[in-house]
């Protein structure tokens, strides 16, 4: 998936609820660039546009799953605590 | 790595990233169009919701962490382009520095080598110099028992070894490791050292062709062996690489060579060291501790892990179990050139004595160590003067500057970013300053290890001779950058400092002279002026120190006297009178060549290491009431021909000298000099008194002058004088008083020896005016390094206060135009730029004599009848500060008389 296309799925699955400056993806493209995360590739899209698409490595796999598990045990937190306050 | 590849790549991840950006907007203008809207509407629409493309493209590169670098190299960039734009100002800086940073680094080599970096020797961080110091006697010994000992008992040693330079003491002869080489070409004297045969392992070093000596071979009457030393080899045996086998005839012995060690080894402490021989000692009899023992020089090597306090605590421990409860203690001298010590058999308590531990490094280095680090802290002022003025150029230039910085700010450009600019600029300049120094300091290494005595200290150059090495060049870079920030600083940050609608405004007055940049530049000038104060007085004393020992009268008369050495082989001649004979006969042949005045024998002329010292108490020479019981002296004993008082130019003050009737036949006597005949006979008439010394009783025939036998700066010591006809020796030195040059005397000398007997060496030729003059060697050194950094700082600091008021006179050429209108006088304008300069020289001077009067008390070592705060000193060498200072305010106080009042109000 190249940026533009990225910040159009990002709001649409979000229902237009995570509102984002669509520039401020870049740098965060290049810091997962960095890390190695991610790789890059200047392709052709399906609408004939010339893009640099962006793809997981599977060091950034492996990252990612690392760091939607810390988000959903925080999640879990956050709810319990908050339920143990409704008690 | 990655790293690297990423930085090297990175213009493309960059073109990327700012590609990519273009499509997306692209993207997003096309869809919008799509959507019906304009194209300027939907380029405008995509621009806003994309946020400012130029910030995000930004921080998207300095995700990679390289932005820093990138600036800097354009400051540096930029740096280049000022400094080549202002030749006049960047050469004056370059050449200031390259002056300040070349001193330091020159210095620091030095330091390098003789405090910094390791002997070199594998693991020499645990190598230890062990003896026992007398502190009483000023002395450090260590005896062949406390080798046995501690080789045995020790346990924080791995490996302990001894050896043993000769001159050993026993009863007054030295027995020494020197030899007399024959059988190849002229006769001449090598110096050898005896090593125990763990030598080699403890300094972890090896024969570069056959071996090092066995246990076998280290015993009493072991085998005649030797190990050569590499020039030794390179010189008599050609680098035969057969010399394995071959045999050296030493006093006419053969040695057989077992081993030759490698070209980069130097003894430690024995750079003259020619050749290497057992030192077999017997460790049954040394460990007894009676009678005499073997002295000799002990170099441990600790076991890892071991602290000097831990092996110190384990030696002492087994030094005090071994003590003997009395016994004479033979001693050797400090410095250890050959002094015998004696003490006349038993007598009073022996002096206490405590063990010396300490890194083998340092002992080498010995009293280099605090001369080169007060040099360091000598250039260090240096460098700080240079400092100052290149800020006040850069101060000068930057009132210049002020709107291009101020154009700058506006522009957007942080203080920070500024200053960090300005600093790039600064210490880009500095860097170059410090190339220009390195090239100069190498020069400088180079002489100042030519000048330096190879055995200045402990002798620690011969084994690490200073050189630029990756150190200095680390301590180059660090001083350059370190420079460039600290004269950067303050122009940067006084700059950047200026109120920016201030600095755009149309023909600005920038600095006004009251102002806090010209208090900056005053507070510089006076820095300059005080630190360059603190050198000239250290220079001062130095110089004045110097003087007093050239009017030292050292009660010897060196001019036109040829001086040299004669040691005969014991097995050629045994008996005491054959070798009185020969030298007899050496003194008549000699004293008979024409352009020969006068010729001498002694086993110790003025000036030589090889002479006798005895402690006594005074009451042992004199048993009398009269004398305060049990003083002690420190005695010195020369043996001596007849001639030696004339051809030495020693004055006869009471009695006779000797005569060639005073032989083994007749009545001992002596000659005593001035300083013993007053602490003998302090009323009385010395002439016919008996003085019992080594079991004879000698009667006093004459009294002569005292004499500075050790050195110029060294104190008068008592002594006794004894023929040579009734002390026969071995060894004597030839003193040979000439018409014209001495030199020219030297081969027809050479000839009468040889006529003598021609295996005879004769060595260590030089005129006595020579030796002196080596004996003067290091504190010429010390007065050289340290006159031509007060004399740089002198200079810099000249220009600096010139810089100052130049650029005040400038700035106050409006005023002094005023003034002359309302008609001031020439002199009246010459006296208020004068007096302006007077007041910071006087407010530097001030400062300065603060600072020498904390400071010079590290000179105390180096000064010879001077005290470190010695007023006279302080007055004239700040007197001269004053009246330079004064000098260099004059031009441009000129210059300001010479303004023209009209044009300076119509200006602007």
């Amino acid at each position: 998936m190249h940026g533009y296309a990225l910040v159009q799925h990002i709001k649409r699955t979000s229902d237009d609820l995570l509102q984002i400056e669509e520039g401020s993806l870049y740098p965060a493209l290049q810091r997962l660039l960095k890390e190695g995360w991610v790789k890059a590739e200047w392709r052709i899209s399906s609408t004939n546009r010339r893009v640099r698409t962006y793809q997981l490595t599977p060091a950034g796999i492996k990252h990612l799953n690392r760091e939607v598990s810390n988000f959903e045990r925080m999640l879990e937190g956050v709810a319990r605590v908050l339920a143990r306050g409704e008690t | 790595m990655n790293w690297i590849k990423q930085f090297l790549s990175r213009r493309r991840l960059y073109s990327d990233l700012s590609q990519e950006i273009r499509e997306h907007l692209e993207e997003k203008i096309d869809e919008l169009v799509a959507a019906g809207m304009s194209r300027e509407e939907a380029t405008y629409a995509a621009r806003r919701e994309f946020g400012n493309a130029t910030l995000i493209e930004e921080r998207g590169r300095e995700v990679w962490g390289w932005s820093w670098l990138e600036t800097l190299g354009q400051d540096v960039r930029y740096g280049f382009r000022q400094l080549r734009r202002n030749p006049g100002f960047t050469i004056v800086a370059v050449l200031t520095l390259a002056l300040g940073i070349g001193a330091n680094t020159a210095i620091f080599s030095v330091v390098n080598a003789v405090v910094l970096r390791p002997l070199p020797f594998p693991h020499s961080d645990r190598l230890v110099w062990i003896a026992e110091s007398i502190p009483a006697l000023n002395v450090e010994i260590a005896t062949g028992g406390d080798y046995a000992d501690w080789k045995d008992q020790s346990h924080t040693l791995d490996r302990v070894a001894a050896y043993d330079r000769g001159a050993a003491a026993e009863g007054g002869a030295a027995q020494s490791a020197d030899f007399n080489l024959t059988g190849r070409g002229t006769p001449a004297r090598v110096h050898g050292v005896d090593v125990s045969a763990s030598f080699f392992a403890t300094l972890g070093v090896e024969p570069q062709l056959g071996r090092a000596f066995t246990e076998n071979e280290d015993q009493p009457n072991g085998p005649h062996v030797a190990v050569l030393m590499y020039p030794f080899w390179q010189q008599y045996f050609g680098a035969d690489p057969h010399v394995l086998g071959q045999t050296v005839n030493l006093d006419a012995a053969p040695y057989t060579v077992v081993g030759v060690m490698p070209a980069s080894f130097r003894f430690p402490g024995e750079s003259d060291a020619q050749i290497l021989m057992p030192l077999a000692l017997n460790p049954a009899s040394e460990r007894l501790r009676i009678q005499s023992q073997r002295l000799v020089r002990i170099i441990g090597r600790l076991k890892p892990g071991v602290s000097l306090a831990a092996a110190r605590a384990d030696l002492d421990e087994i030094r005090k179990r071994a003590q003997p409860s009395s016994g004479p203690m033979p001693a050797e001298g400090e410095g250890g050139e050959g002094n015998a010590m004696e003490t006349p058999g038993p007598g009073g308590p022996p002096p206490a004595s405590e063990l010396k531990l300490v890194p083998l490094a340092e002992h080498l280095a010995g009293n280099l160590r605090p001369a080169m680090l007060t040099l360091l802290g000598a250039v260090g002022l240096v460098l700080l003067i240079a400092c100052a003025n290149v800020a006040n150029l850069m101060l000068t230039r930057a009132s210049s500057r002020t709107r291009e910085v101020a154009v700058r700010a506006v522009l957007g450009a942080g203080r920070w970013r500024l200053v960090r600019q300005l600093l790039a600029e600064s210490v880009t300049l500095a860097v170059a300053g410090g190339v220009a120094g390195l090239l100069l300091a190498a020069g400088g290494v180079a002489v100042i290890a030519r000048l330096l005595p190879a055995r200045a200290g402990g002798g620690i150059l011969a084994v690490a001779a200073p050189k630029v090495d990756g150190n200095v060049l680390l301590f180059a870079l660090a001083a350059s950058i370190l420079t460039g920030i600290l004269f950067g600083l303050a122009p940067a940050v006084t700059v950047t400092r200026s109120g920016l609608a201030e600095g755009l405004k149309e023909g600005a007055k920038v600095a006004s002279p009251g102002g806090r940049r010209g208090w900056l530049r005053g507070a510089l000038a006076v820095a300059e002026l005080s630190l360059a104060l603190v050198l000239l007085i250290g220079a001062g004393l130095l110089i004045k120190s110097f003087y007093r020992v050239l009017q030292v009268n050292p009660g010897f008369a060196p001019e036109r006297v040829l001086t040299m050495d004669l040691s005969l082989t014991d097995t050629r001649y045994p008996a005491p009178r054959q070798q009185s004979e020969f030298f007899s006969d050496v003194l008549r042949c000699v004293e008979s060549l024409p352009g020969v005045r006068s010729a001498a024998l002694a086993d110790s002329l003025p000036l030589s290491p090889y002479q006798t010292f005895l402690m006594m108490p005074l009451d042992r020479l004199l048993p009398r009431a009269a004398l305060s019981s049990s003083t002690r002296v420190m005695i010195s004993r020369l043996t001596v021909s007849p001639g030696y008082f004339y051809t030495l130019g020693i004055p006869v003050l009471k009695g006779r000298t000797f005569t060639d009737h005073d032989d083994e036949q007749a009545l001992k006597v002596a000659v005593v000099n001035e300083a013993l005949a007053h602490h003998l006979w302090p009323t009385e008439d010395p002439i016919g008194r008996q003085v019992p010394l080594f079991g004879d009783n000698l009667t006093v025939v004459g009294v002569v002058g005292n004499t500075r036998h050790e050195g110029l700066s060294k104190e008068t010591v008592a002594e006794f004088y004894v023929p040579y006809l009734q002390s026969p020796s071995n060894f004597m030195q030839l003193a040979v008083r000439t018409a014209a040059d001495p030199d020219s005397v030297v081969s027809a000398v050479r000839a009468q020896v040889r006529d003598v007997d021609p295996d005879q060496p004769l060595y260590h030729v030089a005129t006595l005016q020579q030796v002196l003059s080596d004996s003067l060697a290091p504190r010429r050194l010390n007065l050289l390094l340290l006159g031509i950094f007060a004399g740089i700082a002198l200079a810099l600091a000249t220009v600096g206060i010139y810089g100052v008021m130049a650029f005040s006179v400038t700035q106050r050429t409006h005023e002094i135009g005023i003034r002359m209108a309302l008609g001031a006088e020439r002199r009246n304008v010459l006296g208020l730029i004068v007096r302006q300069g007077l007041r910071l020289t006087l407010i530097g001077v001030v400062l300065g004599i603060v600072g020498a009067w904390a400071l010079t008390s590290f000179l105390a070592s180096f000064l010879f009848g001077v005290a470190p705060r010695d007023p006279a000193t302080f007055a004239l060498v700040s007197l001269v500060l004053v009246a330079v200072s004064v000098l260099a305010c004059y031009i441009p106080a000129r210059r300001a008389t010479r303004v023209d009042p009209m044009v300076a109000l119509r200006y602007e």
